[in-house]
């Protein structure tokens, strides 16, 4: 797999809950592409939609409307079970509460050990070592600390060698140096090849990554990468403006101006002065 | 290593915490107890009820009646030809070892002839029979031996007395064929005489010619009718000249007097039924082949077989049969409610791992991984409920269950049927954990999903199942139909938890005002979210409370229909069959004779009777109504002294009934005006053909009366096989004219009406027959109400009484158990939350008042449910509970306050022990390792 090879297409995906209070809207077809031996970054605020389009890359839901392709398969046709198999190949899931990605009745080295074992893999003999959980080879789940479960489910995830990463706020409950270590760890993966997708509010985690792909609302409204802020227009030729813009429009109007090779964005002329 | 983690570390996980062992091995020790309980249950019953049955056998019985064996022949055991016999009986196994008597039969055997065996000595004779025993100085009561014995004989003291005879010295014996009266032919040579040494001499019984038995024997008081008669008085026993075996066949043989020997035994006392099976079975061989052709010549000296021993075990076997199909009916009901316990921990354990099965899932470990490290979880503790099953069923029987010792089949067919159970059960946490990880694989729906109406699909079940139940025509319960109770407790349970969280959502809007308050307000809650979490452990709840509650209902509406059955069976505590109430009376006056009948000579009146103390006079005939077929019971009964002596059972259906003697007495004693002279009230009982105020025309060979019906009733004490009229005897008996039975018979033989009189009294029937007795008033028979319990129905339903205790006792220890272990879980599940609610305002106490608080209202819920499963089940209570819904009265299975009281007591147990384990669970790391940790 080349660092080209699209791992992950999201085309238009629509995500709705149905709560107490009626239909909730979390995703609104969001556009996005991953790539093989990237590391990405979600962000967002609160109810922006980066948990459900995690836990929708990680097939651990299936989204209402759109397309989602993984590594070429579009998944929206499949049969449960093909979705399983699907999961079950190529990806690994790192929860935001990291007891959840571990199993209750094995040991620390054990987790490492059946991880990989699934996908018929061996463990590294310094894995544990390289996130500082060594001396904890033998200890059980409830044993470890909330860090050391994080740190321990990311490894899991890591030695598994799975094609798709896909980490939900994975430093969380991490010093910097714990975090730093986690960190390079899916660093790692990405330049093995693999596709790690992570949500964080963490600075530490943004620095890393390659792009940065913000939600808003339910949909992308910024793409950070390679020092430029772009902004993703979708097929429907929407594009979303980052909240600072939005105060230029306070009648929530925009005229637009077709130029050679930009397109300018003003306050309509007879609504005000702004542009 | 070859296997991976999750396959290595399955076996031991039950133990460990969170682990399955505990909740899997109590839930299958229901079933494996249950079903390994079945046979043993049923082999100590039999032991038990051939027990009961040997006890039951009057000393009067006849050999064919009892359980005793006798080979009876005209051949001396001593010759070959019957040694091969004597061999044959020793050999059947759980005899004693046969003993051998023999008695002069001359005189039977040659009726036609003047025959007379006497003892002589010094010219006086003494009529007395040969007699053979193995050892005569055991076998009598010696008042006096000689300083050696044992070729000669031993004659009865009174005997010796008259003779004039000590021991030691010699008398003749001989058997006399000719007197005064019946000389001899000329030619006719003299009668042979045997000269033997009297060895002692022996004291007599009551009637003074039996031998008196030594202490611990009945070798002659039990051979009644047994011992020869005089040859001159027929009504009284002959006396006996008793010598051994080698002894009466020599002089047998020189006096050319007949013995008929009989070799006998009994069974061995304490004998298990299957090895009393043995015993009959040899004795029916023995019979078998003495029925064969043989050279012996016709008559009643050919060797034969007497016994009752194959009617003893019959009876036996028959009250076996029928509570191995009871027990087997509450096994297969146990063991499936065992089994359903099984189910509801899986599938709790399976919402405890439900985030860990999806998780495993997701990397690789599917259905069949999953199921089978699960079967390897469960492995130890289904092994140990299948070894606890057997333990605890054997222990439980052997402190509660009937006396006896078990044998090695029936232990062998216990773990037989507990590892069945236990492999059944281990299957079903196959299917259970394949089905979970099958549910946990699917990713969660793009659109909509209803949940599985679980709630709903098994009300409907049980909706049917007891509709099945209501509308069977079965006379017994079927297995499937004792899983009713199972099935409608738990369905119940879920709905009734379904509705109550609801009806809480709907109140739970206003936050609390206080943090007083907020406890209950989180508990409230948590504990009205709905959803499968919350529904199934009240569910689970339920299913032990309403078991405890229906089956404790049971115990008692079973034992309520034993009780009443027996006192309508046998009326009384003992009855007393005579031959009239005349017997009383000083010169009774006689019924007429048909020539005076026929000359107008007037009817006598009868004397008046005073019954015993404590006991009344009950007529019984056979009458038919006029224009109808078949026949009725007729009971003439005195309604006043009835009630007080009659049983009325411990239901209210047959107390009710006694107050319905008044009006029949009111009726007797003041008839309405309009009524036809003559005319005898009844209630009219178990006949639905007849209606309150009807007038029918009793009939009967030689009587005729208009009877009125006062009253209706199911059932009466007395009631037998047919409808019943109970009527007022000083009303009906003057109607019967010549057959009045409080007359005297009269002295021709022309028929008179057949009146059965007995006498019923309240107290035992050794102290009856006694008083009658004293009265000098012969019994013909008697009845108990003990001997009425033998009947299969009544001894299986009674023997499975404590089995149905065991199972609900258990059951209830499962819920208790259950709810305990889920309180523990979902305590330790909420940790972080808890801690973090403690510090936001809750307090620690808030904190454990939400917990107490979900506690109760799952406790409360669940004995709502349980209750009302309850009164869903009473209506088929009959169907389901009832060993024979044709016998009357009714079974009343109806909601009682004892079992309300049992099932409440479970309950609290179940809040006192789930709120410690929920302490426990919530106990350990401080509130801010927790958070960190769990949260």
């Amino acid at each position: 797999m080349t660092a080209e090879t699209t791992a992950v297409r999201c085309d238009r995906l629509v995500k709705l809950y149905w709560a107490a209070t009626g239909e909730v809207q979390a995703l609104r077809g969001v556009e996005a592409v991953f790539r093989a031996g990237t590391m990405s970054a979600i962000t967002g605020p609160s109810g922006s939609g980066k948990s459900s389009l995690l836990s929708i890359l990680a097939l651990n839901e299936r989204h209402t409307a759109g397309e989602l392709e993984l590594f070429g398969v579009p998944v929206s046709g499949m049969s449960p079970r093909g979705v399983a198999r699907l999961r079950r190949r190529t990806i690994a899931w790192v929860p935001q509460r990291a007891s959840d990605a571990l199993l209750p009745s094995l040991r620390v080295h054990e987790q490492l050990d059946q991880a990989a074992r699934l996908r018929g893999r061996k463990v590294p003999p310094d894995a544990l070592e390289r996130l500082q959980l060594g001396h904890r080879r033998t200890a059980k789940v409830h044993e470890l600390s909330g860090g050391e479960q994080q740190r321990l489910a990311t490894l899991a995830a890591v030695v598994s060698g799975a094609q798709l990463i896909v980490a939900d706020e994975p430093t969380a409950q991490l010093d910097d140096e714990s975090a730093a270590l986690v960190l390079g760890e899916l660093r790692a993966c990405a330049e093995a090849g693999s596709c790690v997708v992570v949500a964080s509010h963490d600075d530490r985690v943004v620095s890393v990554t390659d792009r940065v792909l913000a939600l808003r609302h339910g949909v992308l409204s910024a793409e950070h990468a390679e020092g430029r802020v772009l902004v993703p227009i979708d097929s429907a030729g929407r594009l979303q403006l980052p909240p600072a813009a939005l105060s230029l429009f306070p009648d929530d109007r925009a005229e637009l101006v077709l130029e050679d090779d930009r397109v300018v964005l003003r306050r309509p002329a007879d609504l005000g002065d702004g542009s | 290593m070859l296997l991976s983690p999750v396959w290595r570390r399955a076996p031991g996980r039950a133990w460990r915490r969170g682990g399955s062992g505990p909740l899997l091995l109590l839930a299958l020790l229901a079933g494996t107890t249950s079903a390994a309980s079945a046979p043993l249950f049923v082999q100590l019953s039999g032991d038990d009820a051939l027990a009961t049955v040997r006890e039951a056998i009057p000393s009067s019985a006849r050999t064919s009646d009892s359980d005793d064996v006798r080979l009876v022949s005209g051949i001396a055991p001593t010759q070959e030809s019957q040694t091969f016999r004597v061999e044959q009986l020793a050999a059947i196994p759980g005899l004693r070892a046969p003993t051998t008597l023999a008695f002069s039969v001359t005189p039977e055997i040659r009726f036609s002839s003047f025959v007379r065996p006497v003892v002589r000595h010094d010219g006086t004779s003494v009529r007395a029979r040969l007699t053979a025993v193995d050892e005569p100085a055991a076998s009598l009561v010696v008042t006096a031996a000689a300083s050696t014995t044992g070729s000669g004989v031993w004659l009865p003291d009174p005997v010796a007395a008259e003779l004039g005879v000590r021991p030691g010295d010699r008398v003749d014996l001989l058997v006399l064929t000719r007197d005064a009266q019946r000389p001899a032919p000329k030619d006719a040579p003299p009668d042979p005489v045997h000269s033997v040494v009297v060895d002692g001499t022996y004291a007599v019984g009551a009637d003074g010619r039996r031998p008196a038995d030594p202490d611990g024997t009945s070798l002659w008081s039990r051979r009644v009718g047994g011992i020869p008669t005089d040859t001159e008085f027929l009504t009284k026993s002959s006396y006996l000249v008793v010598g051994n075996v080698a002894t009466a066949v020599r002089a047998a043989s020189v006096t050319m007097d007949q013995l008929m020997w009989t070799t006998e035994s009994t069974m061995l006392p304490g004998l298990s039924l299957m090895d009393a099976e043995r015993t009959s079975s040899g004795v029916a061989e023995l019979r078998d082949d003495l029925r064969e052709p043989s050279d012996e010549p016709p008559g009643p000296l050919r060797t034969g077989l007497v016994s009752g021993i194959e009617k003893v075990v019959d009876t036996a076997v028959i009250l076996r049969e029928a509570t191995r199909e009871r027990a087997g009916l509450l096994a297969v009901a146990g063991a499936a409610t065992g089994l359903l316990a099984v189910v509801v921990v899986a599938l709790l354990i399976g919402t405890d791992r439900r985030t860990e099965l999806r998780h495993g899932a997701a990397l690789g470990i599917g259905p069949a991984r999953t199921a089978g490290t699960w079967v390897l979880e469960a492995f130890v503790p289904v092994v140990l409920a299948v070894v606890g099953g057997v333990l605890v069923a054997r222990m439980t029987l052997l402190l509660l269950g009937p006396d006896g010792v078990l044998r090695p089949e029936s232990v062998e067919a216990a773990w037989r049927a507990s590892a069945v159970v236990g492999a059944i059960g281990l299957v079903l946490v196959a299917v259970v954990a394949a089905v979970l990880v099958l549910a946990a694989d699917r990713p969660e729906a793009a659109s909509r999903r209803r949940a599985f109406p679980w709630v709903a699909l098994l009300a409907v079940m049980a909706g049917t199942a007891l509709l099945a139940t209501a509308t069977t025509r079965s006379t017994s319960p079927g297995s499937v139909a004792l899983l009713t109770p199972a099935l409608v407790a738990f369905a119940t349970g879920a709905l009734v938890a379904t509705v109550a969280a609801r009806l809480g959502r709907s109140r739970r809007t206003a936050l609390p005002r206080s943090a007083r308050s907020a406890g209950r307000w989180l508990g409230r809650r948590r504990t009205t979210a709905g959803g499968t979490e919350s529904v199934l452990p009240i569910a689970a709840l339920s299913l032990g409370l309403g078991l405890v509650l229906i089956t404790a209902s049971a115990v008692i509406a079973t034992h309520t229909a034993i009780e009443d059955r027996v006192a309508v069976r046998s009326g009384a505590q003992s009855t007393a069959q005579i031959a009239g109430t005349w017997q009383f009376v000083q010169d009774p006056p006689r019924a007429r004779t048909i020539k005076e009948e026929a000359a107008g000579v007037p009817v006598p009146t009868p004397k008046p009777v005073v019954p015993p103390t404590g006991a009344t006079v009950v007529w019984r005939m056979l009458a038919s109504i006029e224009g109808d077929f078949g026949y009725h019971d007729v009971m003439a009964i005195d309604p006043v002294a009835f009630e007080p002596v009659a049983s009325w059972g411990e239901g209210q259906g047959l107390a009710s009934v006694a107050g319905l003697l008044p009006l029949l007495d009111e009726a007797g004693s003041n008839p309405p005006a309009d009524t036809p002279a003559g005319t005898v009230p009844v209630i009219a009982v178990n006949d639905p053909s007849v209606r309150v105020g009807q007038l029918v025309v009793l009939s009967a060979q030689g009587w005729q009366a208009p009877a009125r019906v006062v009253a209706s009733a199911n059932a009466f004490p007395g009631l037998g096989s047919r409808p019943l009229f109970v009527t007022v005897a000083e009303v009906l008996l003057p109607q019967l004219g010549r057959s009045d039975p409080r007359l005297a018979p009269p002295n021709d033989i022309f028929p008179v009406a057949y009146v059965e009189t007995w006498v019923w009294s309240a107290g035992s029937v050794g102290a009856l027959t006694d008083t009658l007795e004293q009265a000098e008033v012969p019994v013909i028979a008697t009845t108990t109400p003990e001997q009425l319990r033998l009947d299969p129905a009544l001894d299986a339903a009674e023997r499975s009484l404590g089995y149905l205790v065991a199972l609900a006792l258990f059951v209830g220890i499962t819920s208790v158990v259950v709810l305990a272990e889920v309180a523990r879980r979902t305590a330790r599940r909420t940790r972080s939350a808890d801690a973090m609610l403690a510090r936001v305002g809750l307090g620690r106490a808030g904190v454990s008042a939400a917990r107490s608080w979900q506690l109760v209202w799952s406790v409360v819920v669940a004995m709502v449910a349980a209750v009302v499963a309850t009164m869903l089940v009473a209506p088929v209570g009959a169907a389901l509970f009832d060993l024979d819904r044709k016998a009357l009265p009714e079974f009343e299975f109806r909601l009682t306050w004892q079992a309300f009281a049992v099932a409440l007591g479970t309950a609290v147990l179940a809040f006192a022990v789930a709120r410690l384990a929920a302490a426990r669970g919530s106990r350990g790391a401080g509130s801010e390792e927790v958070v960190l940790r769990d949260g």
